[in-house]
Parts: C-alpha cells; structure tokens; sequence
C-alpha cells in the first residue's frame, strides 16, 4: 500500500489544520456582539438544562470527530492509496528446454539445477518448459508444456532420482536402498543406447534442439545446457555443428559449466569458445549451491533481451476513503443541522 | 450625552402622565408621599394599622368613632436612593432595553418628584470595594449628578451583585428616616435579606422597585450569544430552543419572583417589578397612586 500523491494528502491535512487555527483564533469575533443577562446561575439547577447542555456538547464532540474523520478520509483519498505490482509482461511468450547431462560426473549438480526449477515453477506464468537428459542417448522426460503440476512433479522426482552416486555405487563405497536404485534405473532408463559411451555431449545438444517445436511462431527459445563437456564416445555432430544448429533455430543458448572431472581445461575451454561464438552465455560454477543465482542470471539476462521492461502497475483503492468521506459529510450535515 | 438626564426623565414622565397623572403628582397640594408630617391635614376614620399615637382622642371622644389626626409630610423631606450598581445591573432587562437605563429612569423619576417638591435626595450605591454615597441635597445639579453616578457606576465590568452589602450600607449610614427607594432587579433582594429589610423598614419607609430580567434563552435571537455577565459560559443552542427547558427556566423563575414579592409583601414594603426602561414609568406612577390611595383610605 502507498500513497501515490501523498503531498496532496499532506496538503489537504495542512490545510485543514490551518482552517482549525484561524476559526480558532477568531472564534469570538466571529460571534455577534452576545446579549449579556444576569442571575442566570440557577440554570445549572434545572436538570432538563443541564441535560440539554450535556447533550449539546457530546454532538459537538462527535461533530468534531466526524470532521476530523472526514478530513482524513478526504486526505487519504485525495492521496490516491494504491497498490503497487512490478509486471514483467510477455514471459508468457518463452520455453525453455532444461538439457542436463546426466553422465556420472553431473550428478550432484543434477540434483540442484532440477530442484531449483522445481521450486521456480510457482513463478511463471505460461512459460512452457521441458526437461530432456542425456548420457549417449537422450530421454525427453516431458516434452515442452505449461502443466506446471506436472512439471513440479517430474522435476522433484527427477532430483530425487538423480541423487545417485553411480561410480561409488559400482565400487561399492556408496549403498543405496534397492527402491532408490529402481528409481535411479527408471530414470535415466533410456539414455545409454549405445554400449561403452557416455556422455554424448553433443548429439544431446543436438536433440535438446530439436524438442522446441513451432519454429515459425514467434516465441522466446532458450535452451539450459548443463555439462562439463567430457565426451566419451563417437558423437555424430561435433559441438561445434550441434551450436550451431541451436543457433540456426534461433535459440538462446545458456551454458552450465560446473568443473572439471577428468577433462580439465580443453573441454572446458572448447564449450566456452562455442558457446560464445554461436551468441551464448557460459555460467561457470563449482559450487551446486550457486545454481538458483546463476538460473536467475540466466532468466534477467533474457529478460533484458527481449526487451520486456519490468513494469510497475498500481491499483488504487479508493473505495473505503470514499465511503468514509461520504458518511462524515452525511454525519457533519446532519448532526450540523441538529445542533445549529 | 448632551442633554441632561433628569430633563429626559422630565420628558418621559410629562409624556405619560400629561392628563391624568399630572394632578395627582403636584395637583391640588396633594402629596404622593402622605405621612405623618408636622402639618395637620384632616381627621379620619382609625383603621388596623394606623399608628395609635396618631389617635386624636378628644375627637374620638367626641365622635364616639376612634379618629387619627392626619399630617402632611414636613415641608422639606428626605429620599433616599439606594442602587444596586452591580455588574448585573448592565445587562438586558425583560423587555429589551437596558436595566441600568430602567434603573436611572427609576431614579431619575424619584428626583423628579423630589425636585417639584424640593426635597432633599442621597444616594448610597457601589459595593463593598468601591463604595459610592452621595449627601442629601436638592439642587437641580446634585440630582443630575446623582443620576450621572448611578449611570457610570454601573458597567459590565463593575463588582458582582451584593444587594445584602448595600442595605447594610444603607442602613448604616443613613441616620435620619427617609422615604428609600432599592432599585435592583427581579432576584433580589434575596430571601436571606429578610432581616436588614425589617430592620430598613423600622427606620425608612422603603420602596423596592426590581428591573425584570431578560430571558437567558432568548430563543428568538439565536444569531448572537447569551452571556452572564457574571458567570459566562456557553448556552447551547440546543437548550435555547428545548420548549422544555424554556418551560422549567420560567417556572423556576416565577417562583424566584414570588418568593421575593412574598417577602416584601409580609414586610407591608411597597415593591414593584417592572419589565423595564420602557415600562418603569407607568409602573412606578401606578405604584404610587396605588399607595396614595392605600394611605388616603387606610
């Protein structure tokens, strides 16, 4: 709640108070000259006098009170008191495709980049969204859709299953419960096609594009790449060809580098070079808990992109200072003419 | 003011009492003020109250009827004025006009009669503060003077009201028997004054005349303010115009009034309550011949 023309309000209060002063001031000069009489002392002996002054000076109390509150309603309505919302128009228009590798050495980050845009679901407001996994094939978890009770559930059940040390699982230094593996297998079920590879990068990326459908509309395409780009496998594109696929589709690209494993600089040093070249953005981050920053990074960026300014809508709410300056002209009107 | 008070009395008392009245006042030798003077007048009929030293018993014993010598009053006579010049003398008086105006109108028609009769008239007046007192005296001066002091002494801003105080005063300091006039207003004098009015009457033949005063409602003028002057404070509309309070104020009032008129009717004072400036001539020349003819008869 804020008082758009507060000043107004202010005015009118000072205003008033100055009209208070100056009747104040000249509140006997006002009057005509009084009719003096004398050895009127017993009237405070007849108990209907007393009642009738009594009686006049409680409407005189509550004449004052309802000027007072008519006055500050006025005031209040004069200030225009509204609500303020800052709205970020046409975000209804976006989709975005959350594109994760889930080879062995995202899987922390997994967790965190799925439980973030689960718990940013609640925020938007007709943005399709779509969650495709890749290891040396690619699994579309749901297609792009604005089923946001859907989305929630799959993103939460998806963080939940990707919780899973697969290497420490395999050596045995990590022991899961056999319904957490079940999920875990149910999960990435799908996205190791091709026997001895892994982590295709690429031909993910290269797939990820593909699920962004209505090219001819005119709609904000993004895609949320996360990867730390170590291949092992023979991949169909290079990343290089998959880039610029995305890029020809007119796709936003935001890669999410999260650090080395085995790779090191080369592999990180070639998504960068790519991504950049094909119009990109690289966030870099070691650290899982940075992801919900980064992912606001990301959706600000894309806002300033396309150009939607935040706006800042007021409502005002003038109905209760207007009935109450209504009901104290009614009062004053009316207690006025009673006790003239 | 440029004419003299006493002779803008003159004019108003000429003015009511050009026919009827004028031979009553001065005609025929008659005297309002008939008592026991030196001057023997006549022989009448003795009734309750007459003074029994008054009886004339070798007339009476020739008669067979108890007889009482009646006498002029002494050629020059005393009147006394005794004014109450109070604040709540300055105000409004039941007619509209003012109290003090009624209360010098009064005064000035007692000086009148004085000065056809040439007699002599002292004023005892002010309070307790600043008391005021004037000598016997007749001249046209002195009594134009007597009437100046009783219009200037009396303001909204003089000390309140205290008709006890100035009978004492009155009482003590005058000696001699006057014929006193008290011009005061409807409250008073107060039934606690009972007392010193007897004890007044022992020694004067006292006159009371008492100013009506105006309505504290006024609900016919609710444009301007009603104030006492000597306890202001705000009457409110809303009791100005309640038919009911009007109703209890005038009782109260009414009864205020006769108390009062009891009193001085059980002290066989002759008292009058006039409505003001307007009225106080004819009220107090129908006073008058009203004791004129109680005396005559009597």
């Amino acid at each position: 709640m804020v008082m758009t023309l507060w000043w107004v309000a202010l005015l009118l209060l000072v205003a008033g108070i100055v009209v208070w002063a100056i009747t104040f001031w000249h509140r006997r000069s006002m009057h005509k000259a009084p009719v003096l009489v004398a050895n009127s002392a017993f009237l405070e002996r007849v108990p209907s006098f007393v009642r009738s002054q009594r009686l006049a000076r409680a409407l005189r109390v509550v004449q004052v009170g309802i000027a007072v509150l008519g006055l500050l309603a006025a005031s209040v309505l004069a200030g225009r008191v509204a609500t303020e919302r800052v709205q970020t128009p046409e975000f209804a228009d976006r989709d975005i495709v959350l594109c994760l590798d889930i080879s062995g050495s995202m899987y922390e980050y997994d967790t965190q980049i799925l439980q973030t845009f689960a718990d940013m679901v609640d925020d938007f407001q007709g943005e399709r969204i779509s969650l495709s996994i890749f290891n040396s094939t690619s699994r579309t978890v749901f297609p792009l859709t604005d089923d946001y009770d859907l989305v929630q559930r799959e993103l939460k059940e998806g963080a939940e299953a990707i919780d899973f040390d697969e290497f420490g699982y395999r050596l045995g230094n990590r022991d899961y419960p056999q319904e957490k593996v079940e999920k875990y297998a149910d999960f990435v079920e799908g996205t190791r096609g091709i026997d001895d590879q892994a982590s295709v990068i690429p031909d993910g990326l290269a797939s990820c594009g593909q699920l962004l459908d209505h090219a001819e509309t005119d709609r904000s395409r993004s895609i949320i790449f996360a990867t730390d780009n170590e291949v092992n496998g023979e991949p169909i594109f290079s990343l290089d060809e998959a880039a610029k696929s995305v890029r020809d589709r007119n796709i936003d690209l935001y890669t999410f580098y999260p650090g080395a494993y085995e790779c090191g600089d080369e592999c990180f040093d070639e998504l960068k070079s790519v991504t950049e070249k094909h119009d990109g953005t690289l966030y870099q981050s070691s650290d899982p808990n940075a992801i919900p920053s980064i992912i606001t990074e990301i959706q600000q960026t894309q806002a300033q992109k396309m150009g939607a300014t935040p706006t800042l809508i007021r409502t005002d709410h003038p109905l209760f200072a207007f009935v109450f300056t209504l009901l104290a002209l009614v009062g004053v009107l009316v207690v006025g003419w009673r006790n003239r | 003011m440029a004419t003299s008070l006493l002779t803008r009395v003159k004019a108003q008392v000429d003015l009511y009492t050009s026919n009827r009245a004028r031979g009553l006042i001065q005609g025929r030798g008659r005297s309002l003020f008939k008592g026991s003077g030196e001057d023997f007048d006549d022989l009448k009929y003795y009734q309750p109250g007459d003074k029994i030293s008054d009886i004339d018993w070798k007339a009476t014993a020739r008669s067979g009827e108890p007889l009482i010598r009646q006498f002029n009053e002494e050629r020059v006579r005393h009147l006394s004025i005794v004014a109450d010049t109070s604040s709540a003398m300055a105000t409004r008086a039941a007619d509209g006009t003012s109290k003090r105006d009624a209360m010098v109108t009064a005064a000035g028609l007692v000086c009148f009669l004085a000065q056809q009769n040439g007699d002599l008239v002292s004023l005892v007046a002010g309070s307790q503060a600043r008391p005021v007192q004037l000598p016997s005296r007749s001249s046209d001066g002195h009594l134009e003077l007597l009437l100046r002091t009783i219009q200037q002494s009396t303001s909204a801003a003089s000390e309140p009201s205290d008709v006890s105080w100035l009978l004492e005063r009155a009482f003590r300091v005058t000696s001699r028997s006057t014929l006193m006039t008290l011009i005061t207003d409807e409250a008073h004098p107060a039934i606690e004054d009972h007392s010193i009015l007897r004890r007044l009457t022992t020694r004067h033949d006292v006159l009371v005349i008492r100013i009506g005063d105006a309505d504290p409602l006024q609900p016919a003028d609710l444009d301007h303010e009603v104030v006492d002057v000597e306890q202001p404070r705000e009457i409110s509309e809303l009791a100005r115009v309640s038919p009911r309070v009007a109703r209890d104020v005038e009782n109260y009032r009414r009864a205020r009034r006769e108390a009062t008129g009891e009193m001085l009717d059980g002290l066989h004072v002759t008292h009058l309550l006039t409505g003001g400036e307007d009225a106080v001539v004819a009220d107090m020349i129908a006073m008058l011949r009203a004791r004129e003819y109680r005396h005559a008869h009597a």
